[in-house]
């Protein structure tokens, strides 16, 4: 049994560092296609969506107003024009925990993938901090005293460790539940016996864990576009 | 996961890879994820979610206006009903008023007529009496002229005396005068 991310081609040298077109980055490239794909094709569906929705486009709409839901709910009405941000972090997560059910690794269970995720919302939450709360960012860190200056960098830094683990974790531990019951099972059996994992593993886990990742980020760039001390 | 890519690059004499590592190639992996999120982020955002939202704004914002435009209209159809109904209680009062005011002319002109045949039918009656009466005179007047002018005569015959026209006068008069006082 392999668990590890398997490198495929060779890509560059770095200093002494080698650089892979890792399994990672593959699926990410594929998943990205088929949402690139998707967007294209419902982008030119829109022109002929019509105003009482039907079939193919009540699933768009409730996909984008569950999403306009989370936002309103996490945001407040500036912020809400980031909503796409959060949308992409969202369908882009969701996507590439359930290509694990595709025969691709997801890219959510590399902490490459998950840490880039978290690194994002890490620039996001500070940039809007920054942006919107101007002097009262830099006060936000030494309240309520000075005292807790360190304390607060190292909740800053832990939330996008928090995310990124968190997401890594979970998706990871479910590939390797799953490639433990493929291989433990007869080939025969391994069409049918392992759904029950991928149920629960890609199915429920990674729709939970697209949801967590995304509310949290919304809450952590609202908290510190806020300035909760006044 | 069911584990294609291995399978197809079983051959390969690359490096293994690993679960975790944190090193400098974890970095660049990173960074490069970075961009192919960013880069999908910003497509999503651009083709699928803000045209999306851009539509079910629009949407929402017209059914808005028309369900503005359909309570104005609504009030405004109240306060005409309204309206129309105080007329029609208006016309409804109106109408009894004009009945009642037709009714009551209709009497007084059928009083009127009555009256005024009840009159015209007495007029006719007491001319008719008088006519009647006038008559009654006339013909009394020629009775008596008629029974004195056979009296004298009878009277010239049975006396059988000749009498002159002076005399005949004389005594139809005196009769007249006789008959006239009985």
């Amino acid at each position: 049994m392999n668990f590890s991310n398997q490198n495929l081609w060779f890509l560059f040298t770095l200093g002494d560092t080698e650089i892979y077109i890792t399994e990672t980055i593959l699926a990410t490239w594929i998943v990205m296609a088929v949402l690139i794909l998707f967007a294209v094709f419902v982008r030119l569906r829109l022109r002929s969506f019509k105003r009482v929705p039907t079939g193919f486009q009540n699933i768009i709409e409730t996909l984008i107003e569950m999403m306009q839901g989370f936002v309103k709910d996490n945001l407040d009405e500036d912020m809400e024009r980031h909503g796409g941000f959060f949308f992409g972090l969202f369908v882009f997560i969701l996507t590439s925990n359930y290509s694990g059910m595709f025969g691709l690794r997801p890219p959510t269970s590399d902490l490459a993938t998950t840490g880039a995720l978290a690194m994002m919302v890490f620039v996001m939450i500070h940039g809007m901090g920054i942006a919107r709360q101007k002097g009262k960012y830099i006060k936000s860190y030494i309240e309520p005293a000075f005292l807790f200056l360190p304390i607060n960098i190292i909740g800053e830094l832990a939330k996008p460790l928090s995310l990124a683990f968190r997401l890594f974790g979970n998706i990871l531990s479910g590939v390797i539940i799953a490639t433990m019951i493929y291989n433990m099972l007869p080939i025969v059996f391994r069409f049918l016996l392992p759904d029950v994992a991928h149920v629960y593993f890609d199915i429920l886990v990674g729709a939970l864990q697209a949801y967590v990742f995304t509310v949290l980020s919304m809450t952590f760039v609202m908290q510190k576009s806020t300035d909760i001390f006044s | 996961m069911f584990p294609i890519m291995p399978a197809l690059l079983a051959a390969s004499d690359l490096p293994p890879g690993s679960i975790l590592h944190f090193d400098s190639a974890l970095l660049i992996q990173m960074g490069i994820q970075v961009l192919n999120i960013a880069v999908l982020v910003f497509l999503l955002s651009w083709l699928l979610y803000k045209p999306l939202v851009k539509f079910l704004d629009a949407r929402t914002e017209r059914i808005r206006n028309e369900m503005e435009a359909v309570r104005t209209d609504r009030n405004e159809a109240l306060e005409l009903k309204e309206r129309y109904n105080t007329l029609l209680a208006g016309i409804e009062t109106e109408r009894e008023e004009v009945l009642h005011q037709a009714y009551k002319k209709a009497m007084e002109r059928s009083d009127q007529m009555l009256f005024d045949a009840r009159r015209e039918a007495e007029l006719i009656f007491e001319r008719s009496l008088q006519e009647l009466d006038v008559e009654k005179k006339s013909q009394e007047e020629e009775l008596k002229r008629q029974v004195v002018e056979v009296s004298v005569l009878l009277a010239s015959k049975i006396i059988e005396v000749n009498m002159d026209r002076d005399a005949h006068d004389r005594l139809f008069d005196e009769a007249m005068a006789e008959w006239r006082e009985s």
